[in-house]
């Protein structure tokens, strides 16, 4: 098979900063790695939700792109004493999307029973009315910001049971890993981020760092 | 080009003799402050430039004819010692062109910065994560991390000042290459401080045209 170049956050970072200076960066580009990459993370986002709604425009569906996917496990869950409720921490908070599409998947797993059965999305302002409803059998499953709460119908204790979740993933977890994002969304993340630099670079300012090679301004001295 | 050929050029220049017109020891401090005058005309005269808010260049503009000029003057020191946070300045340093710590940018920051550089969540400074910054006062560079030892520094020193040594014989002053020192310019920009050492000349002479034609050349180069 045919061995391809990974792309990484660390190689776009790398890319926008020499595509705004025309050439490598000097120290004087006071622009961060870190800095950059909360740059892509957020355009990332951005990206994935417009791509998602103008995909509905023209197929009807809304259609989450797999290369955003990506899943995770939460290892141990917690009980609250007071509601009873099973909870756990998500890496990030969903994405802007309904559930299904921000998050696609979860399940419980070990090793011993593997994969089990998926649990029951609702939406956190259905809660209420859900326990009053006959119940499917199932964990019913819901989310608030990072958090994730579970209520198995039948109230098995899910204790040292790993939690397997499928979400979209638009946060950075090392800037060396391969970019979780399909190839065509990378043009409008480059975009985007560029675009927020070169305005940034181009505000006036009272510190000019004249004294080593080109400015991180938009005049060439080279 | 020797310092006696420069000496002599300059005499025909001025069509003045070495004994009543222009004495070497004149003629010495003359120049050295003309080659000073022009590698600071090289780094950038803030004199010469807008110091707008908009980024307009005040220093050093590392186009490749300036830096080709300036490079006999361009030194590093790969260990310079840190002691408490704070370097002092090598001997002759005039400008700074980068500075490392452990091959990692070291970027610069003004008094008025350090407040908000060390509450930065997003860029601490840190030896862990290599982000470095330093500031310039009368002590030399203070670093921050302060718990680093050495950094890597590149930088322009002043010329050594030329010296035309002489022995006497039949009771004159004759060129003597063993005491003299040389010119670390190349042999176009001798010829060029030498024809701008004319403006002072010119003041020293009260020859107007001298001076005129010295200020044209800082003007022209020529």
């Amino acid at each position: 098979m045919a061995s391809l170049i990974a792309y990484t956050k660390k190689m776009l970072i790398e890319r926008i900063k020499r595509d705004i200076l025309n050439d490598f960066p000097s120290s004087e580009f006071n622009v961060s790695d870190n800095e950059m990459v909360l740059y892509i993370d957020q355009a990332s986002a951005f990206t994935l939700v417009g791509q998602v709604y103008q995909g509905a425009k023209v197929s009807g569906n809304l259609v989450m792109p797999e290369a955003y996917l990506t899943t995770y496990e939460i290892p141990s869950l917690a009980k609250d004493s007071v509601t009873g409720y099973w909870k756990g921490v998500l890496p990030q908070p969903p994405v802007s999307l309904p559930i299904g599409y921000s998050v696609s998947g979860g399940y419980f797993a070990n090793t011993s029973n593997g994969a089990g059965m998926e649990v029951i999305w609702i939406k956190p302002n259905r809660v209420g009315r859900r326990k009053d409803m006959p119940q499917q059998f199932g964990i019913h499953a819901w989310i608030q910001g990072s958090d994730i709460y579970f209520a198995p119908s039948n109230n098995i204790p899910l204790l040292n049971i790993p939690f397997y979740i499928t979400m979209a993933k638009t946060r950075t977890e090392s800037l060396t890993e391969t970019l979780n994002l399909p190839d065509d969304a990378i043009e409008m993340i480059f975009n985007n981020v560029k675009q927020k630099l070169i305005s940034r670079m181009n505000m006036p300012k009272d510190i000019i760092q004249d004294d080593i090679s080109q400015g991180a301004t938009n005049i060439t001295n080279k | 080009m020797t310092i006696d050929d420069i000496y002599k050029f300059c005499l025909d220049l001025i069509k003045k003799n070495q004994a009543g017109g222009l004495k070497a020891s004149s003629f010495q401090y003359q120049w050295n402050d003309a080659q000073t005058s022009y590698q600071d005309d090289l780094l950038g005269r803030f004199q010469l430039r807008s110091n707008g808010k908009t980024g307009f260049n005040t220093g050093l503009i590392e186009d490749e004819t300036i830096l080709q000029k300036l490079s006999p003057f361009i030194t590093s020191n790969s260990a310079l010692t840190v002691t408490a946070g704070v370097s002092a300045k090598p001997a002759n340093f005039v400008y700074r062109i980068g500075l490392r710590v452990g091959g990692y940018d070291c970027y610069k920051i003004l008094q008025s910065q350090i407040a908000s550089v060390n509450n930065s969540v997003i860029d601490p400074p840190s030896a862990a994560t290599n982000t470095y910054y330093f500031y310039e006062d009368k002590n030399g560079f203070t670093f921050l991390p302060s718990t680093i030892t050495t950094a890597a520094l590149d930088y322009i020193v002043s010329p050594t000042d030329v010296v035309w040594g002489y022995s006497i014989v039949s009771g004159r002053q004759v060129y003597d290459s063993a005491t003299s020192v040389q010119s670390q310019w190349d042999s176009n920009s001798n010829r060029e401080i030498t024809k701008r050492m004319l403006t002072n000349l010119g003041v020293s002479f009260k020859d107007a045209d001298m001076e005129n034609f010295g200020k044209s050349v800082q003007l022209t180069g020529e």
